[in-house]
């Protein structure tokens, strides 16, 4: 009997020291880097807000009946010193009319995934901006946020007249479970380059309005400067852009299935085997040939951006409604001149660019009522729009004569003590007041180019991902081994294409290609 | 057992007793949380409550043409680091103690643990510096002057066998020989003593009585490692190939293909179905190891 007790003993030893790694770890293996920073930083936001908890449970007592929600705040560049400032003027706001008692927490862009999703498993959230995330299906699929069809109908309706038709974009068997930003939801793939270049070698940003007019350029500036790389990076999906095509919920280099938009019908192809993507590879290999990228650009980490601003680049590729104004909002960013080209010339809109940046409701928060009347609250009050992107009047901005506001003396973007840059964070920037040099009407524009924009056929369709997630896994992995290698030509391109797509085939692109159409269709049949 | 011995006995229990707490938190509680490899989660439903799926979250990591792939490089990997680690790790080891000068020693043990404290990712800029196409040393210093046309390393798979094993053995070395080491110091000098007098040079000494007594060791530090057979270093497979697709014939292991496929699902389910498969399988592994250990040599068995 003993025997048989110190050997089992020493297999349930065994046994522990083997699980339990797992079962600590089974979260997903991730950067072990990050996981340790997104950890400690957890720590101490916990500590943080515990103690603030204590402190506000005291002072509550005296404020009467609020509810208390908290709602998470990304930082960038530098950190919100100010925070509890712009959180007592939001309170001073939000607890007579709504009340509701708000609690900012911040937390780092590097760990916004990692700490949301933590935040998520226990209810420590009670409203998100659910950007830099997984897409919101998987959060649907596995119930971590709760629908707001009721909640809409009750306490929302400056967000449905904010939002109008495209407020189906959250839709998701049924239900709404996200609410976009009110944004310009349109794009149009554009390059944004050096403005001191292209003055000097006589360079107009109109002249371009595709890859073969960027060849040119490109090629021209690199004869003039011929240490300068023209392009940055080769890793994210951005030469896709010119395809124009809706990618029915599967974004980044990941496109498995889509609707090529020029043809405006409903029937899901294989992008990567339609002729515009072999055209697009056509591009940047030959850019690739002639030298035109930066040194190694698949082992290039840094963004596309902080090459321009570190002189290394000419340009970079992106998107957005207006070439120019995509470069201005950037020109903050890099601390200098930049133009936007167009390189398509019609804007779309589809569910992806609609629903960047959603706003949800976590399912397991106690507060959702109080969660969809403060969001509300920020569609609709100006005040409070105000308050959270730009920080409070006479502190972190002074109002200009003609309505644009600009930094409060001695501040600027890296010393304001509540960053600005990250107005588009929130679900309302149009109804703030436009920073210097804007014009007082800027954001007017913004609205206006919805009305101008193509949209897909599949408008307000949302993909449901749930039938499909192993083929989808294989997928990505697929893309992730030869994507770049065919865009940046290191190997023979059309060889490296034909396995490619033959491994895409054997990992299951058909049958998420399929599922998209079948539930694109039916969707289409219920409309 | 009798009172008087279970009083007499009584403070030690009571010294066991932090370290059960502990092993009881940390190991055996989460195990409950293995059910949700079998499980789809669901936020509101919680662990126990959402709902079984068998052994569907399994699926992923066979359905792509890799899937073998996957299992020979982490078990391939992992065989060859066990071996060189462990021959590298005992002939450093004894020549830290055959060093004579104490301050040499000294040094030396702490130069070789050096690797062991960075972490991968300044590894990999290392690794890059060296390899990189446009200002890497080996190309640009070595190959170029010689003649030989530059390598292009990152799109090459063949060579990263080698490049990862060589990475893997610089880094970790130092440790695993302080380990052994702290072992040999153990060792009853009277032996080595004796087996001088009866004229024994140095290697003799070696070879009959460092190795024998190193053998416990040897095999319980082994049976540890078996047990993670199938689990690989992250940032050693993922970061220091720079994750590069083009050599993900040779580099993607577990580990990192459920990385890659689930970063943009973040699916609880699947990622610890992974977790699972890899230690049921290392669990198996270790007691096999274990028997044939008890078979040749049942002193040295684990359990």
């Amino acid at each position: 009997m003993k025997t048989i007790l110190k050997k089992l003993t020493g297999i349930l030893l065994a046994a522990s020291l083997v699980f339990s790694v797992t079962a600590c770890g089974s979260e997903a293996p991730e950067n072990t880097e990050d996981n340790e920073n997104a950890n400690t930083a957890v720590s101490e936001q916990d500590g943080e807000a515990a103690e603030e908890a204590q402190n506000e449970q005291t002072s509550q007592e005296t404020k009467g009946e609020s509810e208390k929600i908290v709602v998470p705040y990304m930082l960038t560049m530098n950190a919100a010193e100010e925070r509890e400032m712009v959180q007592d003027a939001i309170n001073e706001l939000t607890i007579p009319d709504i009340g509701v008692e708000v609690e900012l927490l911040c937390i780092d862009f590097a760990s916004w995934s990692d700490q949301l999703n933590l935040l998520l498993t226990d209810g420590g959230v009670d409203l998100f901006n659910c950007c830099f995330m997984s897409p919101v299906s998987t959060y649907v699929d596995s119930g971590a946020i709760t629908e707001l069809d009721d909640l809409l109908e009750e306490y929302g309706a400056g967000i449905r007249d904010c939002l109008g038709k495209y407020i189906e974009s959250g839709r998701f068997d049924g239900s709404i479970y996200g609410v976009p930003k009110v944004d310009a939801y349109s794009n149009r793939p554009c390059v944004v380059m050096d403005a001191e270049i292209c003055d000097e070698l006589g360079i107009s940003p109109d002249d371009i309005h595709n890859f073969e007019d960027l060849t040119q350029v490109a090629l021209k500036v690199k004869e003039a400067h011929p240490d300068l790389a023209i392009f940055p990076t080769g890793t994210n999906g951005d030469f896709m852009g010119p395809i124009g095509f809706d990618p029915l919920g599967t974004t980044g280099n990941n496109v498995f299935g889509g609707l090529v938009l020029a043809d405006n019908n409903l029937e899901v192809v294989n992008i990567f085997e339609t002729e515009a993507f072999e055209t697009m590879i056509g591009y940047t290999n030959q850019w690739m040939e002639k030298g035109l990228f930066v040194n190694d650009p698949m082992n290039s980490q840094d963004g596309a951006v902080s090459y321009l601003s570190n002189r290394q680049a000419f340009c970079y590729m992106g998107g957005g409604f207006d070439p120019a104004v995509t470069a201005e909002v950037q020109q903050n960013n890099c601390g200098m001149r930049l133009y936007g080209a167009e390189l398509a010339d019609t804007n779309y809109a589809t569910t992806d660019s609609v629903s960047g940046m959603m706003w949800c409701i976590p399912a397991l928060s106690e507060h959702k009522e109080a969660a969809m009347k403060f969001l509300n609250a920020l569609y609709t009050d100006s005040e409070l729009a105000n308050l959270v992107c730009s920080g409070i009047e006479d502190v972190h901005y002074v109002k200009q004569e003609d309505g644009t506001i600009d930094f409060a003396e001695g501040l600027d973007a890296f010393t304001t003590g509540w960053p600005s840059g990250m107005g588009t964070f929130w679900p309302n920037i149009t109804i703030t007041d436009p920073w210097k040099p804007n014009s007082p009407d800027y954001y007017q524009t913004w609205i206006d180019s919805n009305d101008h924009a193509v949209l897909s056929p599949a408008m307000g369709f949302t993909f449901n991902p749930a039938n499909v997630t192993d083929e989808i896994a294989a997928c990505t992995n697929v893309v992730s081994q030869y994507y770049n290698a065919i865009v940046l030509g290191l190997d023979d391109t059309e060889s490296l294409l034909e396995t490619f797509r033959s491994e895409l085939k054997d990992a299951g692109i058909d049958r998420i290609i399929e599922e998209k159409q079948a539930q694109l269709d039916a969707w289409a049949a219920e409309k | 057992m009798n009172t008087r011995k279970l009083k007499r006995a009584l403070p030690l229990y009571l010294m066991m007793l932090p370290g059960l707490v502990y092993l009881v938190i940390n190991n055996y509680i989460p195990l409950a949380g293995l059910q949700l490899a079998f499980k789809k989660f669901k936020y509101v439903e919680g662990i126990w409550g959402s709902p079984w799926v068998g052994l569907k979250n399994f699926a992923f990591l066979f359905k792509t043409r890799d899937a073998f792939n996957l299992f020979r490089n982490t078990v391939g990997y992992n065989l060859v680091f066990l071996i060189i680690n462990t021959i590298l790790a005992i002939v450093v080891a004894i020549m830290l103690n055959e060093v004579r000068s104490g301050m040499v020693r000294k040094v030396s043990q702490t130069l070789i643990l050096i690797p062991y404290l960075l972490s991968y990712v300044v590894i990999s800029y290392i690794v890059y510096a060296l390899l990189g196409q446009s200002s890497g040393m080996i190309n640009n210093s070595i190959l170029v002057p010689l003649g030989i046309e530059k390598i292009s390393w990152y799109t090459r798979p063949e060579y990263w066998p080698f490049i990862l094993t060589f990475v893997q053995a610089w880094k970790s070395f130092g440790y695993h020989s302080i380990i052994y080491y702290a072992t040999i110091i153990g060792f009853d000098k009277s032996l080595y003593e004796a087996a001088a007098v009866d004229g024994a040079g140095t290697w003799k000494c070696i070879r009959s009585i460092t190795l024998p007594l190193l053998k416990p060791t040897i095999i319980t530090l082994t049976l540890m490692s078996i047990g993670r057979m199938f689990y690989s270093d992250f940032g050693l497979f993922f970061q220091v190939p720079m994750n590069s697709g083009m050599l993900q014939k040779a580099t993607t292991t577990i580990d990192t293909y459920v990385y890659r496929g689930l970063m943009e699902s973040s699916d609880i389910g699947r990622a610890a179905a992974a977790g699972f498969l890899q230690s049921i399988l290392g669990f198996v592994t270790v007691l096999a190891a274990n028997m044939i250990v008890r078979r040749v040599e049942s002193e040295n068995a684990l359990f």
